[in-house]
């Protein structure tokens, strides 16, 4: 038994919470029957509670910030010797040369780490077993293994039901100790090539090979002094080789990792010493192969496990190396998730988010229509190549997760076509087009099968190409892509040389592209084309086969510029226009192409839309996503370690927002249903306008635009006895063709005895970033307003949380004001955010104090930075939803912008049955606890759900605008146990369609239903009402002021969000429409300051993030 | 200005931006001494960008060792300037001979923190900076033992034998026994009715 000797000192650690559970338990118990220890605790927790106030006390003697002299004083304290000398040293290929040199110094300091190269000896051994099990052999292990290894056939490999070579070989690779640091003679690295400026050659296998040197040498030489083969024992680092000691890190993604060790093995191969190079190529190539394994056998933590070997090499170059200095960008580096995001930001201006998800969905639509033979359309190799090459592009190979089975099928069936000459097909393009495909692949994935079929299928086009027997515009791309894949052709270069002076005299501008890839980018002839290209405008219905503006595109990308921007804007528009809702492009009318149907539009389309990261402009690097690591990144990333990256905590703070995509027009003929949940929050408006107060748009993810239109007063009719009332209105659009329909959902007002009783837990973020007037302080004020609306036997607990959580103030009557003021006044920032500690601690001071009948609701208020427990969202956002399933609901608050999270923040609320806002001013705050106190606490129905069923006679096709990211299935609306939202009392919630009409004019447009669950007794109801004629205005200028109130406010959102409906609109167009709407809502302050800001935005710059 | 050399001036821009002001705020409450914690947290950020050329590194976190260093220069400080002698003689203003328990009675609350704080000065340095880590910075036991290098048992024992000495002295200044009951710890205990001052 516990006796007081033992828990005594445990006293203090469990008032503090920082006991585990079983021990606390113990000292709980003791307490029970120990009346000194509950004395001595009595007090503790006096002293304690003097001792905080006191710390916390910011004294008037700590400064925030060093002052200016000894801030300088850091700032121009040098780094002493070589480092200072690297530092002011220009060109960046003196730079690595010299941080190797540096690096080498210290690195023949600390041996222990060149030991570990023994350990990849084994690790080459354990490679050259494997390969020897495959091939069924028990041979001693060849000198020379390593390439072959990795080009284990692993078509035949797969044949016995494995996915890949690397997954095969990582129980042997567990071996974690592939070395981390080495000491190296590198061959003097050739010169960087110039940038190119006009149109990019796209012979990046080449540089990369070039700036690899250093690398390369480095694992050879390491190799060579362990194995103490000759040469590297007897020839130290001399002055034309520079040591240098580096780390390898590579992503999960063996692919392109194959492609960087070859081009390493190349640089080698370029060695000035002809009597080194031999045995260093093949060392280099032992290295990069284990470079691929270890990190996929062990994808994150490999790093971290070899940290301590090169810590003071680490150490010395943090300085130089913050995000790991030297990314050498793989081949096809660009392919990867990290690489797709960084290439996008760079060059797909504002339509990244779109492109992306309109990618996403046509390879899913692609997988899902493939036949069982692995093609899309019969007898076409073909639409099979462009299918492949899609997926490719995305970075998708057979050892993909979700597409290796596709990519896998599209091959054999690809590869079964090919005839004993080599061809893929009679017609020499097609021909082409799958030799490319193949090519690709190769080159992608080393899988020997493809080699044989790409050498044999290049020989095929390299005669059409020189007989002169017109290979099409997918010969060049085809001769380009097999030389990167490394092919043996020695008819190669000639067959390049005839098509290109071929092309050059051509008259038609599409030979541009094809001319970039022969490498004539900068031929007067390739410019002229080019020009006229960019004089073109893509149109959908054009003459021009897709294959055709795919070259366009492509050519247009590679010569970038100002033409680029422009040319991709109005492009993307158009391509995402044509989109199926299915994700798939309609079939294109009849055009010079062989490939037609939906698949061939489809692939094209997506691959004019990967065009950002499929080509890489030459040495332009991308900077990958920051949140991006480089471990789940096909980049080699070729650094010298950040010692301190593993030391920082935190994250740097910035605003996190996500993107949901625009949701696109449906034809009624296909699918006569819109489904959604409802959504009563208006954050994203007031966060908007709190960017746009401080002199910048929002970010386009942060503006949803059924949060800006709920932001406004429609002035709806409340219902008497009914629950919800329905009203529609529609006009036709101010800002397009078409028309607007609008729905107005309006829930009851409280009943005559008034609000339910109130239990009200406020968790309140007191971490050091709420520090500031428009974040804690804001939340004070408004917190002071709640407390003056609440009626005397409301109740209101208060939980604060920075590092931890802690209760501040037990549930309390507000007739006891005075207390929770004091309560409220102490509250004190500082330290980090346990969000994880808050939510549950608000969670379970809920639950103990529940109240059946009584709004049991958890106020939430913060700026959404989470930095400790799990912040990663899931954890608390299950126990969240548990909480909801209770019957305690829950509302955020949100406050600051600047690294504000807002995804956090809005999914927290969906997930706990709640609303959410931001609060921006006091204004804001009256209007959420003063003016619509009742709709902010009391819910009239929850799993609120909007079906409308068109009516095909009327309606052609319907867009949603905004809720995005709460539609519904259409069979869910009658499914009770799908979740939906919540409607407050007298809320109203605004949906709008843009609709094209057709057909009978008397016929109604369709059926508004709503599904909800009364939150008095916990039954489901439907009502339902008809979109008449009668409620058709004739022109937008006849419709109701609040309708092209509505009207404007959808505009303005669309716009900020850069959604591609938006097409043509501007900011001033929405100010004209809105202009005479402001006037004659003259008393509704919130229009005049909407035209205040939509005045504003078109001078303002969009919001960095 | 070359890259690398721009590398790390923005490393240590970041670092600084992070820390500063916490590492500001402990080191003054250790030295109690604005221009002292400003000489202290230089040194901290000297030490660390020495660090980096000399080859030595914050092993596992950055954040402990920068605490770690802010508080042994502090404590160096504190010896070189004999700062002791200053808190004792603090320590005989505060004492009950001088002024009798009735008065401390009245104490506004804001007196009655700022002599709590200087019965904290007065601890062991090595309580001092518990207390200060855990309910000042509100690190966890596991953060403050990489810190002190102490165990997180002891962590918790020190803390514990810190308070209880804080509770004596504090009863013995006459300290009134009632303020802010409002704020109080989250687990333990049965909740408290708030407001009493007496």
């Amino acid at each position: 038994m516990n006796n007081c000797h033992d828990i005594e000192p445990l006293l203090t650690s469990h008032l503090l919470g920082n006991l585990d559970p079983v021990r606390s338990d113990d000292v709980r118990k003791h307490l029970e029957t120990c009346s000194d220890c509950r004395a001595a605790v009595e007090e503790l927790e006096l002293t304690l509670d003097l001792l905080r106030p006191a710390l916390a006390v910011e004294s008037s003697t700590a400064p925030a910030r060093l002052d200016e002299r000894r801030r300088e004083r850091l700032k121009h304290w040098r780094i002493p010797g070589l480092l200072l000398w690297l530092t002011e040293n220009p060109r960046p290929i003196l730079q690595v040369a010299a941080a190797a040199a540096c690096i080498a110094l210290i690195a023949t300091l600390f041996m222990p780490a060149l030991r570990a190269s023994k350990r990849k000896a084994e690790m080459a051994r354990n490679i050259v077993d494997y390969r020897a099990i495959m091939s069924g052999t028990e041979q001693q292990a060849p000198a020379k293994p390593a390439m072959q290894v990795a080009m284990i056939d692993t078509f035949e490999a797969e044949h016995a039901g494995k996915r890949s070579y690397l997954e095969k070989s990582r129980p042997r690779a567990k071996a974690p100790e592939f070395p981390a640091s080495a000491v190296v003679a590198a061959p003097e690295s050739a010169p960087l090539p110039a940038e190119d400026t006009y149109g990019a050659d796209l012979d990046m296998s080449i540089e990369q090979a070039n700036l690899s040197g250093g690398a390369a040498g480095a694992l050879g030489y390491a190799y060579a002094v362990d194995n103490k083969m000759e040469g590297a024992k007897t020839a130290p680092p001399g002055d034309a080789l520079q040591p240098v000691s580096f780390e390898m890190t590579s992503g999960k993604d063996d692919v392109s990792d194959v492609a960087v060790a070859e081009s390493i093995s190349r640089a080698v191969g370029c060695a000035e010493r002809p009597d080194r190079r031999e045995k260093e190529v093949k060392v280099a190539e032992s290295d990069a192969v284990i470079a691929i394994t270890a990190p996929s056998a062990r994808p994150e933590p490999v790093m971290l496990a070899r940290n301590e070997e090169i810590v003071d090499v680490g150490a010395i170059t943090a300085a130089n190396d913050r995000e790991g200095a030297l990314v050498m960008k793989g081949l096809y580096a660009g392919r990867s998730s990290g690489g797709r995001a960084g290439a996008r930001s760079q060059y797909a201006d504002s339509y990244g988010i779109y492109t992306e998800q309109a990618v996403v969905k046509s390879l899913e639509w692609l997988k899902q229509n493939q036949r069982a033979d692995g093609s899309w359309n019969h007898a076409e190799p073909g639409v099979a190549s462009l299918g492949l090459l899609a997926y490719l592009a995305h970075g998708e190979t057979t050892a993909s997760e979700k597409y290796g089975e596709t990519v896998e099928k599209a091959l054999r069936y690809v590869l079964k076509r090919q005839d004993g000459d080599g061809r893929f097909s009679a017609d020499p393009a097609e021909h082409a087009l799958a030799t490319y495909a193949i090519s690709e692949a190769y080159g992608l994935t080393r899988i020997p099968t493809l080699k044989q079929a790409m050498n044999k299928g290049v020989a095929a086009v390299i005669s059409d190409t020189l007989s002169g027997n017109a290979p099409g515009e997918w010969a060049a791309p085809a001769l380009r892509a097999s030389q990167l894949a490394g092919t043996d052709n020695t008819d190669l270069a000639r067959a390049k040389e005839s098509l290109s002076s071929n092309l050059r005299t051509s008259s038609e501008p599409t030979a541009a592209p094809s001319l970039q890839l022969l490498g004539d980018a900068k031929d007067p002839a390739t410019r002229q084309k080019l020009d006229e290209l960019a004089a073109e405008t893509f149109d959908w219905n054009s003459s021009r086969s897709l294959e055709q503006w795919l070259g366009v595109h492509e050519a247009l990308f590679r010569a970038g510029g100002q033409r680029w921007a422009k040319w991709n804007s109005a492009t993307i528009k158009a391509l995402l226009q044509q989109a199926n809702e299915d994700g798939s492009w309609p079939a294109r009318p009849d055009t010079a192409s062989p490939f037609k149907g939906q698949a061939a539009s489809t692939a094209l389309s997506a691959l004019m839309m990967q065009v950002y990261y499929r080509f890489l402009p030459t040495f332009k690097p991308v900077a990958t996503e920051p949140d991006t690591p480089a471990a789940t990144n096909d980049d080699v990333t070729i650094r010298i370690k950040d010692a301190l990256a593993s030391a920082r905590e935190e994250p740097p703070a910035k605003p996190v927002f996500r993107a949901y995509g625009s949701n696109p027009y449906i034809e009624v003929l296909s699918n006569r249903f819109s489904t959604f949940s409802i959504d009563v929050d208006t954050a994203s408006y007031t966060l908007g306008r709190k960017y746009m107060q401080n002199g910048s748009l929002p970010p386009a993810e942060a503006v949803r635009t059924e949060e800006f239109v709920n932001f406004f007063n429609y002035g709806y009719t409340r219902p008497g006895k009914d629950v919800f009332t329905i009203s529609t209105e529609a006009a036709p659009s101010a800002f397009g063709p078409g028309h607007l329909l609008k729905i107005g959902v309006v829930g009851r007002n409280v009943s005559a005895n008034g609000r339910h009783e109130a239990v009200l837990t406020l968790v309140i973020d007191t971490s050091g970033s709420m520090d500031t007037p428009d974040r804690l302080g804001l939340a004070r004020q408004a917190l002071r307003l709640l407390l003056d609306q609440l009626s005397p036997n409301d109740r209101v607990a208060i939980v604060q949380y920075d590092s931890h959580a802690r209760l501040v103030l037990e549930h309390t009557p507000v007739a006891e004001r005075e207390t929770i003021r004091t309560a409220l006044d102490g509250l004190q920032t500082s330290g980090s955010t346990h969000l994880e500690e808050g939510l549950m601690l608000g969670y379970d001071v809920a639950a103990a104090a529940f109240k059946p009948g009584a709004i049991n609701r958890v106020l939430f208020f913060s700026d959404g930075v989470a930095n400790l427990g799990s912040a990663n969202a899931e954890d608390i956002l299950a126990a969240v939803a548990e909480a909801r399933e209770k019957g305690i609901l829950c509302s955020v608050f949100g406050f600051g912008t600047g690294t504000y999270d807002d995804t956090m923040l809005e999914t927290l609320a969906n997930r706990g049955d709640g609303t959410y806002q931001f609060i921006d001013s006091l204004n804001e705050a009256k209007r959420i606890f003063v003016d619509n106190l009742s709709a902010t606490l009391d819910v009239v129905a929850t799993d609120v759900k909007i079906q409308v069923e068109w009516n095909p006679a009327r309606v052609a096709r319907f867009r949603q605008l905004g809720y995005e990211n709460r539609q519904l299935k259409t069979e869910d609306f009658r499914n009770d146990a799908v979740d939906a939202g919540e409607v407050g009392a007298s809320q109203a919630v605004t949906a709008l369609y843009e609709m094209d009409l057709a057909g009978d004019e008397a016929a109604p447009l369709g059926t508004v239903r709503v599904r909800y669950r009364d939150a008095i007794s916990g039954q489901v109801f439907e009502i339902e009402r008809k979109i008449l004629p009668a409620g058709l205005r004739p022109q937008f200028d006849s419709a109701a002021a609040r309708f092209k109130l509505a009207a404007c406010v959808a505009e303005f959102a669309e716009i900020l969000r850069v959604s591609p409906f938006a097409d043509g609109s501007s900011f001033e167009d929405v100010a004209r429409v809105l202009r005479p709407v402001a006037l004659e809502l003259g008393t509704d302050p919130q229009v005049q300051e909407l035209l205040s800001l939509v005045h504003s935005a078109s001078s303002l710059p969009r919001a960095n993030q | 200005m070359s890259d690398i050399e721009e590398t790390g001036k923005a490393e240590l821009e970041t670092i600084m931006a992070e820390h500063e002001s916490a590492l500001l705020r402990y080191a003054a409450r250790l030295v109690n001494d604005p221009g002292a914690a400003q000489d202290v947290v230089q040194d901290t950020f000297l030490k660390l960008l020495r660090g980096w050329t000399d080859g030595a590194r914050p092993t596992r976190s950055l954040t402990s060792w920068l605490y770690r260093v802010t508080h042994n220069h502090a404590v160096d400080y504190i010896r070189r300037e004999n700062r002791l002698k200053i808190l004792h003689r603090a320590h005989l203003d505060a004492s009950p001979d001088t002024t009798p328990p009735q008065q401390h009675k009245e104490l506004e609350r804001k007196d009655a923190l700022r002599l709590a704080l200087e019965h904290v000065r007065q601890l062991d340095p090595a309580e001092q900076q518990i207390v200060i880590l855990r309910l000042q910075e509100g690190m966890p036991y596991q953060q403050i033992s990489e810190i002190t290098g102490q165990s997180e048992s002891n962590v918790g024992f020190i803390l514990h034998h810190a308070v209880k000495k804080l509770s004596k002295s504090l009863a013995k200044a006459g300290m009134p026994r009632r303020f802010v009951r409002h704020s109080r710890s989250g687990d333990g205990g049965s909740p408290a009715k708030a407001g009493e001052l007496s």
